[in-house]
């Protein structure tokens, strides 16, 4: 066979070096997966617990988003075994469905200018909103005890308990947390900011000690900035870089809130 | 999830969860890559991998290892993303017709715009030479591979990777020159 153009094998070239998931995405993916298929997220093998444990090093959020994936694999665990006896176990379908219809939150209508709501949100905050005490970050990057048998998940009895009459609250765990940033990670890209601010509003209010707070940050920060909003934009990645100072900024805040033009 | 994802029961096993694990593990780059490749919007390649290894996940005893792994989750991701591209295209037209222009299919944060570039072209190729030539050109797996992973002839593998190369190659003459002229 001919050899490839040159022209085209260097273009070949240049996408196969580039192309590549973001960082967290396969947590990300594996958290949405376990919970569509109602499979346990086992132990992390080997080599996969060695590039988290590299990666966590390298950035802190990387290590949440570990964190993270493992206690959605702890209450998996939980749901998996619940799933063995007699009790159906609605969690599974719960979560894959998260933020789901049972949520209190959802069952009110979405506001008909997503834009709008979100200006009203931001007017009615302070111009920053102090975040919480952050977890502290470790030194070095955790090890995963894969010998360990999984802690029973604090969410696994509430999983079990008989549904009440009255209006249920379901708990929300780390899969509720991760689908909204994902759904405000969609918004950003998109570039629906306004329905991006809504949500990462809602994550503020119902995650306010949450896993995930860096990468929502970021992802607002973006919302803002693209929005014209630059210096309330800039002040959410001051804060981000302040209480987290070991989460990664994204290249798209950099470059949305023009953070090296910084003065 | 959409509804082509039916949730595996939840008594599929654990062995099939560890397979699943596993696979995802040393899979997961390769399939979120071919997403890529596939045409599928940026905003929604995560939805696709997810969708894929959720396929994979209700077909995994369905898999005899006739053909290379590799080759039938690409076979998925393919069916997966070409489900979502109509779909997608379906709502374009709508949106082109509410607003007498089709939406950019740009990502507006894309800073790489020879993978831009690359991937548009990609777009232009029918399904089959498409595969082909993603296959063996991006991801290097040979042609006996990929004709046990399409279920088709060693030949036919050659001449769509032949016809691929062409085609794509002339479309990025006709681009540069266009540049060029501007």
């Amino acid at each position: 066979m001919e050899p490839l153009d040159p022209a085209l094998a260097e273009l070949i070239a240049t996408e196969t070096k580039t192309v590549a998931p973001p960082e967290g995405a396969k947590a990300r993916a594996w958290a949405a997966i376990g919970a569509g298929v109602g499979v346990v997220p086992l132990a992390v093998p080997a080599a996969s617990a060695e590039a988290a444990t590299a990666a966590a090093a390298k950035t802190g959020a990387w290590l949440k988003i570990v964190g993270a994936t493992a206690l959605v694999g702890a209450v998996g665990t939980g749901v998996w075994a619940t799933s063995r006896t007699p009790e159906p176990t609605p969690a599974v379908a719960r979560t894959d469905a998260a933020p789901s219809a049972e949520d209190g939150r959802e069952a009110e209508p979405p506001p008909d200018d997503t834009t709008a709501a979100a200006v009203a949100a931001v007017e009615a905050e302070p111009e920053v909103e102090p975040e919480p005490e952050p977890d502290p970050e470790p030194e070095s990057a955790p090890t995963v005890d894969t010998s360990a048998p999984a802690p029973e998940p604090r969410a696994t009895k509430k999983l079990r308990q008989e549904p009440s009459t009255t209006v249920p609250t379901p708990p929300l765990g780390l899969a509720e947390e991760l689908a909204l940033v994902e759904k405000i990670r969609k918004a950003v890209a998109a570039g629906d900011h306004g329905e991006a601010l809504t949500l990462a509003k809602e994550h503020r209010d119902t995650f306010p000690k949450g896993a995930l707070r860096p990468d929502r940050l970021d992802l607002e920060a973006t919302a803002y900035c693209a929005r014209g909003q630059t210096e309330r934009g800039r002040k959410l990645a001051t804060q981000l870089r302040e209480t987290w100072p070991k989460a990664p900024i994204s290249d798209r805040l950099e470059s949305t809130c023009k953070l090296d033009e910084e003065g | 999830m959409s509804a082509l994802a039916q949730p595996v029961p939840a008594d599929a096993g654990s062995a099939t969860s560890r397979r699943l694990r596993e696979i995802f593990d040393d899979h997961y780059e390769f399939v979120y890559r071919s997403v890529r490749r596939l045409g599928v919007p940026l905003t929604h390649v995560d939805d696709v991998v997810q969708e894929t290894f959720i396929v994979v996940g209700r077909r995994l005893d369905d898999f005899e290892g006739r053909s290379s792994i590799r080759t039938w989750l690409f076979g998925i991701a393919m069916r997966v993303a070409n489900t979502q591209r109509r779909g997608e295209d379906r709502r374009r037209r709508r949106a082109a017709v509410a607003a007498e222009s089709a939406p950019s299919e740009t990502d507006p944060y894309a800073r790489r715009e020879a993978v831009d570039l690359l991937h548009r072209l990609l777009t232009e190729l029918d399904d089959d030479r498409r595969a082909a030539f993603i296959l063996a050109d991006f991801e290097g797996m040979t042609a006996v591979e990929i004709a046990e992973g399409l279920g088709v002839n060693l030949n036919t593998v050659y001449s769509r990777i032949r016809a691929a190369r062409k085609q794509v190659g002339e479309a990025l003459q006709r681009y540069r020159q266009t540049e060029g002229q501007a």
